[in-house]
């Protein structure tokens, strides 16, 4: 196997029987996972829950798994549906925040070159991110964090949420704006 | 992957990279890793013991042993049951071998006295005074080693009797066969004068073959009915045989009664000749 093969080969590899290829694929994107679910949910109880979940099904799926698409964007379409499931069984309001969300992201957002730029202090300014992270709509967040913790393009995004294209990149254009706005207003 | 023309913020992603760095716990990696571990590992063949591995092949093997022996001894059991006096089964070659040796002019009788009188020569002392104290010897002796008592081997079937009272028998035969012997040679006259008076008798009885012989032939026949009847309906036919004045047959069919079952207590009519 290569040195650093890519998250399609380890899958396969691990289908073919090999367990360290799954060993090596679950160390590179628990993080991410977790921390979608994580951002989504606000609760670490429930994060966890629907993290072991989410790999559980990646293990079952193991037998037959095909590399239609990258990695990553299957890996979080099931994080996502996974906690569709959740909202749907726990919280109708964070449920409803999603659908409210369709006014919202019609709105052209703000490019992000326009605001002001400014110095940030980067430990402060973190943990302010992750507050103002916790404020967005649950839609845009999860646009953010799919960017962020899964590398995914806003093709992947859209496939994975069940939106189209361009719900998915006004819902991560806005979220980008909205995070540097506050920020910036922050600093 | 994030496409170039995709919304992005390099400094908020940096930002937000250093910001969360959350991740799973110990156990819940430990438990995803062991599910992922489950579904790839093959089954653990279980090497049998050696006693594991054969205790069922060797469980059936000595079932069959078992049930082979079993078999065997039962088929032994009934073998020597069949071969027992009580049976009768040697018994019924005797006359026919005993026929073949007697003269033709008379085969009716002859097949069944000698027989009879050759092996318990005993008996013919009950029917003259000069064997009488043989006879008494003999009769004691009879009781004793009832079949031992003639030039004739002791026949197979007293051998046979089971446990130690075939031993016993066995063990007395011995030198009670050679007084036996003895007796049966100084009978060996009264046989022959037997056998002699039986061939000369008058052709009338042997003219009338047909009543007399069949009469004669039925002790023969009778012969080897004995295990047949019960020890009343035996007696029963030595009286008849004395009835009709057969009297040697009748007191050889005694004496032979008496070695079937010499437990047996004999009614009054039939304790003296």
């Amino acid at each position: 196997m290569d040195a650093d093969p890519s998250d399609e080969h380890l899958m396969l590899a691990w289908r073919g029987g090999d367990a360290a290829a799954f060993e090596q694929l679950y160390g590179r994107h628990k993080g991410g996972v977790l921390r979608y679910l994580l951002r989504q949910t606000g609760k670490r109880e429930w994060a966890e829950e629907l993290f072991q979940d989410v790999w559980l099904k990646v293990v079952n799926a193991r037998a037959g798994y095909e590399a239609r698409a990258r990695f990553g964007a299957w890996l979080y379409s099931i994080a996502h549906n996974r906690l569709m499931d959740h909202f749907r069984e726990h919280s109708r309001a964070s449920l409803v925040s999603y659908e409210d969300e369709a006014a919202v992201i019609e709105e052209e957002p703000t490019a992000a070159h326009e605001q002001p730029e400014r110095k940030l202090e980067r430990k402060q300014d973190a943990q302010v991110l992750l507050r103002l992270l916790d404020a967005l709509p649950a839609a845009q967040r999860e646009a953010f964090v799919l960017q962020q913790e899964g590398e995914l393009s806003v093709e992947e995004i859209a496939a994975a949420t069940g939106v189209n294209r361009e719900t998915a990149k006004s819902r991560l254009r806005y979220a980008l704006a909205k995070l540097r706005s506050e920020l910036t207003g922050h600093a | 992957m994030i496409e170039r023309d995709d919304p992005q913020d390099k400094e908020l992603a940096s930002l937000y990279r250093e910001a969360a760095g959350e991740q799973p716990s110990a156990g819940l990696d430990a438990r995803i890793l062991a599910a992922a571990r489950a579904t790839t590992t093959p089954p653990k063949v279980v090497s049998q013991s050696w006693l594991n591995r054969w205790k069922i092949p060797v469980a059936l093997a000595a079932t069959v042993l078992l049930t082979t022996t079993l078999t065997l001894l039962v088929q032994e059991e009934e073998a020597g049951r069949l071969t027992s006096p009580d049976t009768g089964a040697m018994r019924a070659p005797l006359p026919a071998k005993e026929a073949a040796s007697p003269p033709p002019a008379a085969p009716a009788p002859a097949p069944a006295e000698p027989p009879l009188k050759a092996a318990r020569p005993t008996t013919k002392p009950m029917t003259g005074p000069a064997p009488a104290p043989s006879a008494t010897g003999s009769l004691a002796k009879e009781r004793e080693i009832p079949a031992a008592s003639s030039a004739q081997p002791v026949p197979d079937s007293y051998l046979n009797l089971g446990g130690a009272a075939a031993e016993r028998k066995t063990q007395q035969a011995a030198p009670a066969a050679a007084e036996s012997r003895t007796d049966a040679l100084r009978d060996q006259p009264a046989r022959e004068k037997t056998r002699q008076e039986i061939q000369a008798a008058p052709p009338s009885p042997m003219a009338a073959p047909s009543p007399a012989a069949r009469s004669m032939a039925a002790p023969a026949a009778k012969h080897a009915e004995t295990d047949q009847r019960s020890p009343d309906q035996w007696l029963d036919d030595i009286r008849r045989l004395r009835r009709e004045g057969r009297a040697q047959e009748a007191d050889a069919s005694l004496a032979e009664f008496r070695q079937r079952y010499p437990q047996y207590v004999l009614p009054d009519d039939l304790k003296q000749p």
